[in-house]
């Protein structure tokens, strides 16, 4: 690794990132001062931390290449084990779902299709296939890794996906494999993910040339779980009615319990959250005036329809205030154990909701609803994310007879091709009118 | 709930063993039910009566694979009084058909599971299928009200074993036997719905058949690589097009096949190495360049200059390595195309269109 | 024994059937919307044909759609090879025939003697076909022949995200009720089937110099623009395009 390049890196991390950070919080002052301010509420101040926390993420990143070990990760790696390496960390599907956001995601997937993968896959995995073959990306650029690494447990999809990308970048990819547990965790699945992660750490000790530190790995561990407790928190605020924040505003400020997760910047940005929440709930403001209804979110978000419907829904005094995707991320963190930061890190990463059977799923619906104060649930049928989607039906008859209005929505969460939105915000529309 | 296949009704009607089981694709320990003397009947959708792949869309969405769809309907109705449903981890759709046959009341007879391990062959993959495999058979073991001894399933690996010996030589000595390929694979099918004694019986039939002095077949030797060659009229079409199937890399029929002999004496480790030791398959997770080397390989030998690719609409394990594969084809000379069947009761005019072309093109435009 | 040749392409939309001459000079051509009764059809048109040309006796090529259904064919060929040879005759070079029809739309790389070097076709979805346009027009009210003046003066395009035909229309519908301009969709319409196009093609645009358009849909100056601008290189539209197979198939040897 080259020093220049190091200083580069740091530089990019500790300066740059925070300045520009603090342009873009400038320039949207600015658009306030010339009137474009968008309808509700105003806006979180914490969001232009987190601008700042993931600008500098990414700005540091096209300096990382040959200043530090680069590995791309899923969602649902153990990436805490990375962290004592001194690893910059890329999530392509973080970057797939800031594409969607920035509607260049269909254009980014149409490079892949063209180069032969079918349409009928996961369009997260398409968006960044054709991202790698077209090197192209809105965040400028993304530093070339050292390791792929993928964890079964949200999808086998990363495991297709990952190995397309490695073929292409010509790099290794190591798979965490996390089998599902249908019913009650089982102690051979966590016994063979542990001795994994074990593998996984081997790698990566080569890789970096770094040593292993225990003690290293459980103050990762430790910082992981108070993020991840702190996410929790910052959930709970929404069931205040009316609630403070919105599923929708969950979706975008998920991003650093995503990809910072055990970095101390990471605990420190939910700490400000959470306390802003918490002031905002003690003064009473709501996120949708006249918040009439509350409903539960199931599966990704349509990233590419984001705003359209938060609208759509907050006209009508309906709030989304807990999704099920944005609740994972505090359902089993605490679980962490900093004095057995391997065994635990094999439960969280095993026990993950979508890793996990029907049975659990539903319980975890109901209580979400319960405890939320929800009378209604939107699943929406993500045609991109099987294992997210199969059995969204059953869950929704199951949900009627409990009681709660359910919606089935049909839509993606990058592929606007395969959306109709005409025909969703009309069963959107008709869904609300089922309310009166 | 009755099957639509009449030879499959006929045949349980007498020969039910100790019980029938539903088994979804791909990969099971098949001889485990064949030890506990129980009859595994597969099931890909096809044999399901017509509508009950439109029918599972009413509970399960149009954008899953037609297999779940119909198991779905299936695991809801009963299958010829099955006692079990076996449902491996082929994919995250199959998995999720488990979850709800077991969770949310979907499934009229029990359901079991088997989670084949997607890291790669390494130790820690193997010390889970060994665990994993255990915990299969207590399972079988209980809803058949039966113990397993390791010495009956010793009998049954050595039984699958033996069938898989004979498989390989059909299919390697395939131009030598008088037979058509619809004929050929109504044969080899059998293998989906037999208990594993009457199948051998069957296969020893077949390879009585073979005659190595036989003029070999006339046509344009294909490659075929895909989950099931369904629906039948596939061989049709290609038979009328003036081609025939010399390699089979379906994963119902020769994908199964373990590419080497098992040097494990216990029985539980020689079942580890029949699965670990299959031929390639995206559902076990396998390097698609691996399998690019294997299909090559196996396209030179039976001198196939072209290849199907003939995968179930939605089926993301195989959609991925669609890209690799055609590359890794063509770079090595052959052709490549790419068809896929929703389980439809004929083929389109679309799809033979498709194939008839790919066969002219294959030889040389001259027609 | 006549030294002419017919050649009959029974299409989905459309049955084409030529006459050519011993040299491969087109004699006569006929085009019809095509009929239930296919083999029928094609029946009457050869003996039409052959009553104009006297091409007793001539041999009868079949391809299309329906190639198995035409009486007395002395051969039967499928309009892949159809299409590369025809197009081969025509202009007599190498490059990528995209075949626009009705319900189907194929990618064909045509080697240096004519033949399929590699082929694509859509699958059973209409959205990359002509069909997409036959069920979307009307909701614009837009003319064929006029559909070239509406792409080019339309100031931009209005974006068609869909490209299933039924979500398409939808969207359509919606984007007038939102008072969206006419010629901006016509151009948003062209442009979507174009990707659609070029999704289909795949790796062949990258073995391929010049890319070359038949079909009925080829007559649609339209739909040559935005391919043309999709690819950023203009497109060649085969003479005589919607009877390229027809011609491919007369050319066949019997």
């Amino acid at each position: 690794m080259s020093l220049i390049r190091r200083l580069q890196y740091e530089a990019a991390d500790r300066l740059a990132g925070p300045m520009l950070g603090r342009y873009g919080r400038l320039r949207a002052l600015a658009r306030r001062s010339r009137g474009k301010r968008r309808a509700g509420p105003p806006q979180l101040q914490s969001t232009r931390k987190l601008k700042e926390l993931l600008t500098t993420h990414y700005l540091a990143g096209r300096y990382a290449d040959g200043a530090v070990p680069v590995a791309w990760v899923t969602s649902g790696f153990p990436v805490e084990i990375l962290r004592p390496f001194g690893f910059h960390v890329v999530y392509p599907e973080n970057h797939a779902a800031l594409c969607a956001v920035q509607r260049q995601g269909v254009q980014l997937a149409q490079v892949a299709e063209q180069w032969g993968v079918p349409r009928d896959t996961c369009a997260y995995a398409r968006c960044d296939i054709g991202s790698t073959l077209a090197q192209m990306t809105p965040v400028g650029r993304i530093p070339r890794p050292d390791v792929l690494l993928a964890c079964t447990n949200i999808c086998q999809t990363v495991v297709y996906w990952y190995r397309t990308l490695a073929s292409l970048l010509n790099v290794p990819l190591f798979v965490i494999d996390t089998p599902y547990q249908y019913g009650e965790p089982d102690a051979h699945a966590e016994r063979f993910v542990a001795r994994q992660i074990e593998e996984a750490i081997a790698l990566c000790a080569r890789i970096s040339g770094v040593e292993r530190d225990d003690g290293a790995l459980g103050l990762v561990a430790r910082e992981a779980k108070q993020a991840s407790e702190l996410w929790g928190e910052c959930l709970a605020y929404a069931k205040r009615k009316p609630a403070p924040w919105s599923g929708f505003d969950q979706f975008i400020h998920i991003g650093p319990i995503v990809t910072l997760r055990g970095l101390p910047e990471c605990t420190a940005y939910y700490r400000m959250l959470r306390d802003e929440l918490s002031e905002r709930a003690r003064l009473g403001i709501a996120v949708v005036e006249n918040e009439k209804h509350r409903l539960v979110w199931d599966n990704l978000p349509v990233w590419f329809e984001l705003r359209e419907m938060s609208q759509l829904l907050a006209r009508e005094g309906f709030n989304i205030v807990v999704t099920t995707y944005t609740n994972g991320w505090a359902e089993t963190a605490p679980m962490f154990d900093e004095h057995d930061p391997i065994g635990s890190a094999a439960r969280v990463y095993s026990r993950v909701f979508i890793n996990r059977g029907m049975g659990h799923r539903t319980a975890l619906l109901r209580s979400l609803a319960k405890e939320w104060g929800c009378d209604g649930v939107l699943l929406h049928s993500n045609r991109s994310c099987k294992p997210y989607s199969v059995g969204q039906l059953d869950l929704a008859s199951q949900l009627t007879r409990d009681g709660l209005r359910t919606l089935v929505l049909d839509g993606d969460h990058l592929d606007s091709r395969s959306y109709s939105k005409e025909q969703a915000e009309g069963r959107l529309s008709a869904f609300m009118e089922s309310f009166a | 709930m009755v099957v639509t296949d009449e030879a499959i009704r006929s045949y349980l009607a007498s020969h039910r063993g100790n019980g029938v089981v539903l088994a979804l694709p791909v990969l099971y320990p098949r001889e485990v039910l064949t030890a506990l003397d129980l009859c595994g009947v597969e099931v890909w959708a096809h044999r399901t009566p017509p509508g009950c792949c439109t029918q599972g869309a009413g509970s399960m969405q149009p954008y899953l694979c037609p297999t779940v769809r119909g198991a779905r309907v299936l695991l809801g109705q009963g299958f010829e009084g099955a006692i079990a449903a076996v449902i491996p981890h082929t994919c995250d759709s199959m998995q999720g058909l488990a979850a709800i046959g077991l969770d949310m009341g979907a499934s009229a007879m029990p359901v079991v599971t088997f989670r084949h391990p997607r890291g790669g062959d390494r130790a820690s993959a193997r010390e889970f299928l060994q665990a994993e495999l255990r915990a299969f058979i207590a399972s079988i073991e209980r809803i058949a009200g039966r113990k397993l001894t390791m010495d009956r399933l010793g009998d049954a690996i050595e039984l699958h074993e033996g069938i898989d010996r004979a498989m390989r030589r059909v299919l390697r000595m395939r131009t030598c036997i008088a037979l058509g390929d619809v004929e050929l694979y109504r044969i080899l099918r059998k293998r989906e719905w037999m208990r594993a004694s009457d199948f051998a019986f069957e296969l020893r039939a077949l390879e009585q058949m073979i005659d190595s002095a036989a003029t070999p077949r006339k046509g344009i030797p294909l490659m075929v690589s895909g989950m099931v060659p369904e629906p039948s009229d596939f061989f049709e079409a290609v038979d009328a097009a003036g081609a025939y199937v010399a390699v089979d890399d379906y994963a119902a029929i020769g994908r199964r096949l373990p590419m080497h002999d098992t040097q494990e004496a216990e029985p539980i480790g020689r079942l580890i190495d029949r699965m670990m030791g299959a031929a390639p398959c995206p559902t076990r997770t396998s390097d698609p360049w691996s399998r690019v080397r294997y299909l090559v390989e196996r396209a030179r030998a039976a001198r196939a200059p072209g290849a199907i690719l003939h995968t179930v609409k939605f089926c993301e394990p195989e959609l991925f390595d669609v890209p690799v594969l055609r590359r890794g084809l063509e770079e090595a000379g052959l052709k490549v195309l790419h068809i896929e069947t929703e389980f439809e009761p004929q083929m389109s005019g679309q799809l033979v269109t498709r194939i008839e072309a790919f066969v002219e093109m294959l030889g040389g435009g001259d027609a | 024994m006549s030294a002419l040749r017919i050649g009959i392409d029974l299409g989905s939309t459309t049955t084409k059937a030529v006459v050519l001459d011993a040299s491969g000079k087109i004699v006569a051509t006929a085009l019809e919307r095509s009929e239930p009764r296919a083999g029928d059809q094609a029946q009457r048109m050869i003996a039409e044909l052959v009553r104009k040309t006297g091409a007793e006796g001539a041999p009868v090529i079949a391809t299309g759609y329906g190639r198995k259904l035409v009486p007395g064919a002395s051969k039967v060929v499928t309009e892949i090879t159809c299409h590369a040879r025809g197009v081969f005759a025509q202009l007599g070079r190498a490059g990528l025939l995209i075949d626009m029809g009705g319900q189907d739309t194929k990618a064909i790389l045509v080697d240096g003697t004519g033949r399929v070097a590699d082929f694509a076709m859509n699958d059973k979805c209409a959205a990359g076909t002509g069909r997409f346009l036959e069920v979307i027009l009307p909701r614009l009210q837009a003319p064929w022949d006029k559909l070239r003046g509406m792409y080019q003066s339309a100031p931009e395009a209005v974006q068609v995200s869909s490209t299933c035909t039924v979500f398409a229309e939808s969207e359509v519908i919606s984007l007038l009720a939102n008072g969206q301009a006419v010629e901006g969709i016509v151009r948003g319409l062209h442009d979507a089937l174009a990707e659609r196009v070029v999704a289909l093609a795949g790796r062949m645009l990258e073995m391929s110099k010049e890319v070359m358009l038949s079909g009925g849909v080829a007559n649609n100056g339209a739909m040559v623009d935005a391919l043309g601008a999709r690819l950023g290189a203009p497109v060649t539209v085969v003479p005589e395009p919607s009877h390229v197979g027809a011609i491919g198939a007369a050319l066949t040897p019997p």
